[in-house]
């Protein structure tokens, strides 16, 4: 059984290899043991002033280290739909700008295959001033797409915002006439047309009115279909349930579960409801404390009152 | 003996399924790794700024037609507001310093003011264009070195405008031309490089120290000061010689960087240094002071360049 056992571990290395290099190819995103810590500095707003004067006063600026993603780590297959999801602070978004590269992380490592696009707010590059026929063309070429790509996809990009129904002529008017349902719209149609590899979404889906809220959740599940990788930081739970096939749940920088998304939710679902319960429990702790605490005051009034009663009358 | 079995029946089926069909895109791998102030890997990044360079053009262009320059009077304003400017220092050299010459004086300060307002343009935008640009850099991965390049276009959109409307004054009051104005494509872009380079660094400092946005206007204008644009070299040297102007002046007329660049415009334009803003001399510039204004063109992109890219991975984190 031993001779087997090496014998088998030995070919078991091998074609872990193997695995590993095809695994490797078909990975979109690896992420190593990511940590991202953003340094606030005391000073909102530096300058060269205070800076002179800190010289001056041989003072140092007093550095807080917020720890906003703490050693994750998880991979992401070319295909997956992958809900992130977590309450607010708890790092979704710095996690979504490290993937992106626009974040440097402090430690570990990111590994991102393919072309990715962002989406992580609305109408980026985007200038009010000008049309939103204007604005596809600026906000395509700030992806990084040429202006022939653009023009090939100027009118699917048109065509989806659809923005004749609501108002004639409105994609040649500036956009600062828009409303902000109009602006999401040609904002969100611009990102989902660059057909890329990567696709990060950060609550953009929660743009426009119900009906275009549809037909967002139809493009992304068309972009799905065509073996596209999404990263998508919601808090419609119910959006990433029914979108992902992959869900990772994050709690103060931490990884805390990550796997099916009916379970994943399930769990987070329930923590939410025990914080709130915990919560609930304390509040009423703390009310029911205090509730005591006036009741004995009260006590003590009536009985002070009773002594004065008692003295006044014995004095009369 | 179980796991055996099933991992070499994943062997076989990792060895028998077909491969993926071939995503071009996906042989980009991009990894990130934590940064130290060093420069990242210049093949790709210069490949990405090529790539982008669509953006940095249509960026400047729609930013100055969604402030409607593109319309005739957006343009009349580009030429009007200079020129309204070099009427108030054409009185403040003329009338309070004394400086003569009549229309062919002024032409000599159009030339060195709307070259200098071109080097102007080119650092104050870029000393905004990070700290203005916070929601396209906490948003988006692209090299922040665009964004300097991009209002540099927009400085150079707003400088050909007015250099027509000077070719007018110039022929007017000059009534010839020779060859060696061919000599200003030349200095145009040794001067625009040079002014990058600064906008660069500039760009980059005014992150680090908000306050310099309110400062940097200042220097520039103190600067136009002690650089040939107003008073030329002559002439200050003649008020030295007289004893009106301290000695020191003259250092900095002769190691500012700028000096052998706007010095080289003015003699293409206006004729020899030595005998300022009069026909007759010699329109050929100095190769001593191209070369010169080529090497500080050169060290200033370097310098500029360099902050910038070593920096620019912590700008997201900075805004």
């Amino acid at each position: 059984m031993s001779s087997l056992s090496a014998s088998e571990t030995v070919a078991s290395t091998a074609t872990a290899k193997v695995i590993d290099k095809q695994q490797e190819s078909r990975m979109a995103i690896k992420v190593e043991d990511l940590h991202l810590y953003y340094r606030t500095k005391a000073e909102a707003n530096p300058t060269l002033k205070a800076a002179l004067i800190r010289k001056a006063k041989r003072q140092k600026v007093e550095q807080k280290v917020i720890k906003a993603v703490n050693g994750v780590s998880f991979e992401v297959p070319h295909g997956t739909v992958l809900g992130v999801i977590g309450h607010n602070g708890a790092g979704k978004s710095t996690l979504l700008r490290a993937l992106s590269g626009i974040l440097p992380p402090t430690q570990g490592r990111v590994e991102v295959r393919g072309r990715v696009s962002t989406l992580l707010a609305l109408g980026v590059g985007f200038n009010q001033n000008l049309t939103g026929r204007e604005n596809i063309v600026l906000g395509g070429l700030a992806q990084g797409w040429s202006k022939d790509q653009i023009r090939e996809k100027e009118h699917a990009i048109i065509d989806f915002a659809d923005l004749d129904t609501l108002s004639e002529g409105a994609m040649d008017r500036p956009m600062k006439t828009y409303s902000s349902g109009m602006y999401a719209r040609v904002a969100f149609a611009v990102g989902v047309h660059m057909d890329p590899d990567i696709l990060l979404v950060d609550e953009a889906l929660s743009a426009g009115d119900a009906r275009f809220k549809e037909k967002a959740t139809e493009k992304m599940l068309e972009l799905c279909e065509n073996a596209r990788t999404i990263v998508l930081v919601s808090h419609g739970l119910e959006t990433v349930r029914h979108m992902s096939n992959h869900c990772i749940w994050m709690d103060h920088g931490h990884l805390v579960q990550a796997g099916d998304p009916d379970e994943t939710i399930d769990a987070y679902i329930e923590k939410q409801r025990k914080d709130r319960e915990a919560a609930d429990a304390k509040k009423r702790a703390a009310e029911a404390a205090e509730a005591k605490e006036d009741q004995a005051l009260a006590e003590k009034a009536e009985r002070t009152k009773e002594a004065l009663h008692k003295a006044i009358g014995e004095d009369v | 003996m179980a796991t055996a079995t099933s991992e070499t029946g994943s062997e076989q089926e990792a060895r028998t399924r077909t491969p993926e069909p071939p995503r071009p895109a996906a042989e980009q791998v991009h990894v990130f790794e934590p940064y130290r102030y060093a420069l990242p890997k210049l093949g790709p990044y210069f490949r990405d700024v090529w790539s982008r360079r669509q953006f940095a053009t249509h960026m400047a262009s729609s930013t100055l037609k969604g402030q409607h320059f593109d319309s005739f009077f957006g343009q009349f304003w580009l030429v009007l507001n200079p020129m309204l400017l070099a009427l108030v220092y054409f009185l403040l050299t003329s009338v309070l310093a004394g400086q003569g010459g009549g229309m062919k004086h002024f032409v000599g300060l159009l030339t060195g003011l709307f070259a200098f307002f071109y080097t102007r343009n080119i650092i104050q935008f870029a000393s905004q264009s990070i700290t203005g640009g916070g929601k396209m850099i906490i948003n988006m991965s692209f090299p922040k070195m665009l964004l300097p390049l991009s209002t540099t276009f927009t400085a150079m959109l707003m400088y050909f405008p007015t250099l027509l409307v000077y070719g007018v004054f110039y022929l007017t009051v000059h009534r010839t031309f020779t060859w060696n104005i061919l000599w200003v494509i030349p200095i145009f872009l040794i001067q625009t490089v040079f002014s990058y380079g600064l906008g660069l660094l500039f760009a980059a400092v005014t992150l680090y120290f908000r306050d310099m946005s309110t400062l940097l206007p200042y220097v520039l204008r103190i600067w136009m000061y002690i650089s040939p644009v107003l008073f030329s070299l002559s002439y200050v040297k003649g008020k030295v010689d007289a004893n009106l102007l301290p000695h020191w002046i003259l250092y900095f007329y002769q190691w500012d960087p700028f000096s052998p660049i706007i010095n080289s415009w003015n003699t293409v334009l206006v004729g020899d240094g030595s005998k300022p803003f009069s026909s007759g001399a010699s329109y050929a510039p100095q190769m001593v002071e191209i070369l010169a204004g080529a090497g500080c063109a050169v060290v200033a992109l370097l310098i500029g360049a360099w902050y910038f890219m070593s920096r620019e991975r912590e700008f997201a984190v900075r805004l």
